[in-house]
C-alpha cells in the first residue's frame, strides 16, 4: 500500500506546485489523476518516484517511510516502475538490453526467463535484438512498458504514457497497460488530461486543481 | 518584385557555390598552397621525401609529441569529466557560480597558464628555500604535461557539461527508477555521452599536437616547434609541409574519429529541463570526483592569486600597459577583424554544413563538407603561418604582407571552424517552419535575410564573434611567423619575455590578457542572456 500525506512541492518558494496531497492507494487498484497542463500532474508522480524530493510531507510503502523532508530512498529501491511521456528507451541498447537493465541483481536464468515472460506479454519476441530506432513508436511504447515492469514493481507510475499515440494504438497500449499491471498485481497510479482514458483507467479518479488533488465525492465519479 | 525574385532565384545556386568555394579554399586554402609548393619543389630536391619520413630523431620527437598530447587530453577528460559530473548534479545557485569559475579561464592561452605556474614555482621555491628544503625545477615533460593538462582543463570541462547537458533527462531518470547510480553511469550516461567525450578527447589532443607555446617554454622540443624551427632554418614552405606530414595524417585521422561527437553539438537538442538525478555514487567515486572539482578549483584560484600577486603594484602594472601599447591597439584590430571575417566565413561555411534538412538526432550536411570545414583543427599553427608567407610572399601582396593583416588571416585561417560550428549549431536551433512562413509571405530573399534570418541567427553571430575575438587573443602559433617586422602583439609580447621567466611586466600584462579574455567572454555571455530575456519578453 502507497500511502502520501501532506505532501508539498515548489520550486521559487513563492508559487507551490504540490499543496499538501494525501491519499492511499491499496496493493492491486489504480487511481487516475487529471488535471490540464500545469496542475502539478506530472510533479506528483515523480515526487511518488523519488525523482524529486517534497519540501514537505511524507511517503510510505508498506508501512515503511519511503520519503519525508531531508531524506528519503533512492528511486530504483521504491519498488515502483515509471512509464514517460515519451520510450525514453537508452538508443544505443537492443529491446532485450533495455528490459534487462533492471534486472542487473537477478541471477542469469531468472532474468532470462522473466525477459522472455516480457518480451511474449508485451508481442515483442521477433523484436528482441533490434535497437530503438529499428522499431516503431507504439513497439517502443510496448518495449518501456516491459522495462518498467521487469523488476515486478509493487506499483506503476505512468505519465500520460499514451500521449501521441493515434485512437487505435492508443486502446491496444491502454489494454496491455492494464492487463500487465492485472498480472503483476501492481497497484497503478496514472497521470492523463484525458478523462475518457482516466474513466478506463480506473474507478477512482482524483483531479489536480492549483496544485491541490482533489477526489470528488463518492458518487460523482470519484472516491477518496 | 516577382521578376527580382526570379532573378535572385537563378542567382541564389551561384552564390551559394561561390561561397561553398570561398570556404573550401579558406579551409583547404594553406594545405592546397604548401602542397603545390612541395610538388613543384620535389623533382629538383628528391631527398625532401625523407622528411616526411620520421626517423631516428625526429620519429623520437613525434612519438613524445603523440604521448603528450594523447597524455594531456585522457588525463584533461577524465578529470573534466568528474568536476562535470559533480556540478551537473550539483542543484542551484551555487551550482551555476562553481560552473562559471570553472570555465572562466577557458579563454586563457595555455602560454599564460604556463607563465602561472612558473610564477608559482618561484614563490614555493622561495619558501622551499627558506625552509632549506630543495627546489622544484618546474621544467621537462612532466611540467609540459602539467601545463598542458591544466591549461585545458576548463575547455574539457566545458566539452563534458555540453555533453551531460544534451542527454534526455527522460532516459536518465528511467535509468534512475532501475538501478543505482554507478550502473546507470556505466550504462547509460557514458554510452550516451560517449560521442561527445571522444570528440573533446580527440579535440584536447589536437590542440595539444599542433601547438608549440607551451613545451617551447619548459625547454622541450615537440614536432610542432620542429616544424617552426626547420621553416625557420630553410624558409622553404614545402619542406615544412613534408615534414608536418606525419603530424598532419594523425591529425585528420582523429579529426574523422571526432566527426560524430562534434555534429552532435549541432544536433537541435534543447531539452525544457534537467534530469533531476539523486545519483547515489559509491564513495571513492564520490572521492574522485571532488578531486576533480578540487583540480578545477586549483587551475583558478593559482593563476589567479599567482598573476595578480606578481604584478608589483599597481603603478608597475600600469607602466606595463603603457609599455605595450601599440602591442594591445594591434591585438585588439587583429582580434576584432578576424572576429568579423570568422564570422561572415563562419555564416557562409555554416550553412554549407546545415544545408540538409534535419533528421531527428542527425546533424544535417555532407560528412565531407564537415571535414573540409573542421581540417584546420588538425593543421600545426605554425604550418598556417608558412602557408600564409607562401601564399602573400610575392610583389602582388607587397602591402599586405608587411602588414597586421597577415596575423588577422592567420588567425582567421585557425579559427574559422570555431565560428562555422557555433553558426551551424544555431542555424539548426531556429525552427524552419519560420523561414518556411517567411517564404510564403513572398517577401524578397534580401528582406528575408535583413528581417528574420539575421536577427534568428544573431545569439550565434555573437557567439562565433566572441569565441573567435578571445582565441584570437591568445594566438601564437601561427602569429610568430606571420608578423611583420616592428610589429608585435600581446601574446607575442609576453611569449619573448617569458623565456627569461616570470617578471613584473610579464604578470602585469598576462594579467591584462586575463581580465580582456574574461571580459569579452563575460560581455559576449551576457549579450546573449539579455537578448534571450528580449525574445522571451516579446513572446
Amino acid at each position: 500500500m502507497i500511502r502520501l500525506e501532506g505532501l508539498c512541492k515548489s520550486y521559487d518558494r513563492k508559487s507551490p506546485i504540490i499543496r499538501d496531497a494525501s491519499f492511499d492507494l491499496p496493493d492491486g487498484s489504480a487511481l487516475a489523476i487529471l488535471g490540464p497542463s500545469g496542475s502539478g500532474k506530472t510533479t506528483l508522480l515523480r515526487l511518488i518516484a523519488g525523482l524529486e524530493l517534497p519540501d514537505d510531507g511524507t511517503i510510505w510503502r508498506d508501512g515503511e517511510v519511503i520519503s519525508e523532508p531531508g531524506w528519503a530512498i533512492a528511486p530504483h529501491r521504491r519498488g515502483m516502475g515509471f512509464l514517460f511521456q515519451s520510450p525514453a528507451l537508452w538508443p544505443h541498447m537492443t529491446v532485450a538490453q533495455n528490459i534487462r537493465f533492471g534486472l542487473a541483481g537477478w541471477a542469469r536464468p531468472a532474468a532470462r526467463q522473466r525477459l522472455e515472460e516480457l518480451l511474449a506479454q508485451t508481442g515483442l519476441e521477433a523484436l528482441s535484438d533490434r535497437f530503438p530506432h529499428q522499431i516503431s513508436g507504439g513497439e517502443a511504447r510496448r518495449a518501456a512498458l516491459a522495462r518498467a515492469l521487469a523488476p515486478r514493481p509493487a506499483c506503476l507510475l505512468m505519465d500520460e504514457p499514451l500521449t501521441h499515440l493515434d485512437a487505435d494504438l492508443k486502446q491496444e497500449m491502454l489494454a496491455l497497460i492494464l492487463s500487465s499491471a492485472a498480472a503483476a498485481r501492481a497497484s497503478l497510479v496514472y497521470v492523463t488530461h484525458d478523462p475518457a482514458e482516466a474513466e478506463v483507467v480506473s474507478v477512482r479518479v482524483g483531479r489536480m486543481e492549483a496544485g491541490r488533488l482533489v477526489f470528488p465525492p463518492a458518487g460523482e465519479g470519484g472516491a477518496g | 518584385m516577382p521578376a527580382l525574385r526570379r532573378r535572385w532565384n537563378a542567382l541564389e545556386p551561384i552564390l551559394r557555390l561561390v561561397g561553398f568555394s570561398l570556404v573550401g579554399l579558406a579551409c583547404l586554402g594553406p594545405l592546397l598552397v604548401l602542397l603545390y609548393g612541395a610538388l613543384a619543389a620535389l623533382p629538383q630536391h628528391p631527398d625532401w621525401l625523407l622528411l616526411a619520413l620520421p626517423t631516428g630523431r625526429r620519429a623520437g620527437l613525434l612519438v613524445n609529441s603523440l604521448e603528450l598530447a594523447g597524455g594531456s587530453a585522457l588525463a584533461g577528460m577524465t578529470v573534466g569529466f568528474l568536476a562535470a559530473l559533480a556540478l551537473w548534479r550539483m542543484p542551484g545557485r551555487a551550482a551555476r557560480l562553481l560552473r562559471g569559475m570553472a570555465l572562466i579561464f577557458l579563454p586563457l592561452p595555455p602560454s599564460i597558464h604556463a607563465l602561472a605556474w612558473m610564477a608559482a614555482a618561484q614563490g614555493l621555491n622561495t619558501l622551499l628555500a627558506s625552509l632549506g628544503m630543495p627546489e622544484i625545477r618546474l621544467m621537462g615533460w612532466a611540467a609540459t604535461l602539467w601545463v598542458q593538462f591544466m591549461a585545458l582543463l576548463p575547455l574539457a570541462v566545458g566539452i563534458c557539461l555540453v555533453g551531460l547537458h544534451t542527454l534526455d533527462p527522460d532516459a536518465l531518470e528511467a535509468g534512475e527508477m532501475l538501478a543505482p547510480g554507478l550502473q546507470v553511469l556505466g550504462q547509460v550516461i557514458l554510452p550516451l555521452a560517449a560521442p561527445m567525450l571522444a570528440a573533446g578527447t580527440g579535440f584536447l589532443f589536437l590542440l595539444t599536437l599542433v601547438d608549440h607555446s607551451v613545451p617551447g617554454l619548459f625547454g622541450v622540443n615537440t614536432y610542432a616547434l620542429d616544424i617552426y624551427a626547420e621553416f625557420s632554418a630553410s624558409s622553404q614552405p614545402g619542406r615544412a609541409l613534408l615534414l608536418a606530414l606525419p603530424c598532419l595524417v594523425i591529425g585528420f585521422i582523429v579529426l574523422a574519429g571526432m566527426q560524430k561527437g562534434i555534429r552532435r553539438v549541432t544536433q537541435p537538442v534543447v531539452w525544457a529541463r534537467k534530469p533531476a538525478l539523486q545519483m547515489k555514487l559509491p564513495a571513492w567515486l564520490e572521492i574522485l570526483v571532488n578531486l576533480g572539482l578540487g583540480m578545477v578549483t586549483l587551475q583558478v584560484v593559482v593563476p589567479f592569486l599567482t598573476l595578480a600577486g606578481s604584478t608589483g603594484g599597481a603603478v608597475r602594472l600600469w607602466a606595463s600597459i603603457w609599455a605595450a601599447r601599440s602591442e594591445i591597439r594591434n591585438t585588439f584590430w587583429i582580434a576584432t577583424a578576424a572576429a568579423l571575417l570568422c564570422v561572415v566565413m563562419g555564416w557562409l561555411a555554416a550553412r554549407w554544413l546545415a544545408c540538409t534538412r534535419q533528421e531527428p538526432g542527425k546533424a544535417g550536411g555532407a560528412p565531407a563538407a564537415w571535414l573540409v570545414v573542421t581540417a584546420p583543427l588538425a593543421v600545426p599553427a605554425p604550418l598556417i603561418g608558412v602557408a600564409l608567407i607562401a601564399w602573400f610572399n610575392r610583389p602582388a601582396f607587397g602591402p599586405a604582407y608587411g602588414s597586421i593583416l597577415m596575423p588577422m588571416l592567420a588567425a582567421a585561417a585557425r579559427f574559422l571552424p570555431f565560428a562555422a560550428i557555433l553558426l551551424a549549431a544555431q542555424f539548426r536551433r531556429v525552427d524552419p517552419l519560420l523561414l518556411d512562413a517567411a517564404r510564403l509571405h513572398n517577401t524578397h530573399p534580401l528582406r528575408t535575410f535583413f528581417r528574420i534570418r539575421l536577427p534568428l541567427a544573431a545569439p550565434g553571430l555573437l557567439a562565433a564573434g566572441v569565441v573567435v575575438f578571445a582565441l584570437t587573443l591568445g594566438e601564437l602559433g601561427a602569429t610568430l611567423l606571420v608578423i611583420p617586422p616592428g610589429q608585435s602583439t600581446l601574446t607575442l609580447r609576453l611569449y619573448n619575455y617569458l623565456h627569461y621567466g616570470a617578471s613584473e611586466e610579464v604578470a602585469g600584462l598576462s594579467l591584462l590578457l586575463t581580465v580582456l579574455l574574461v571580459a569579452a567572454f563575460g560581455l559576449g555571455a551576457l549579450a546573449l542572456s539579455l537578448w534571450g530575456w528580449l525574445q522571451e519578453a516579446q513572446s
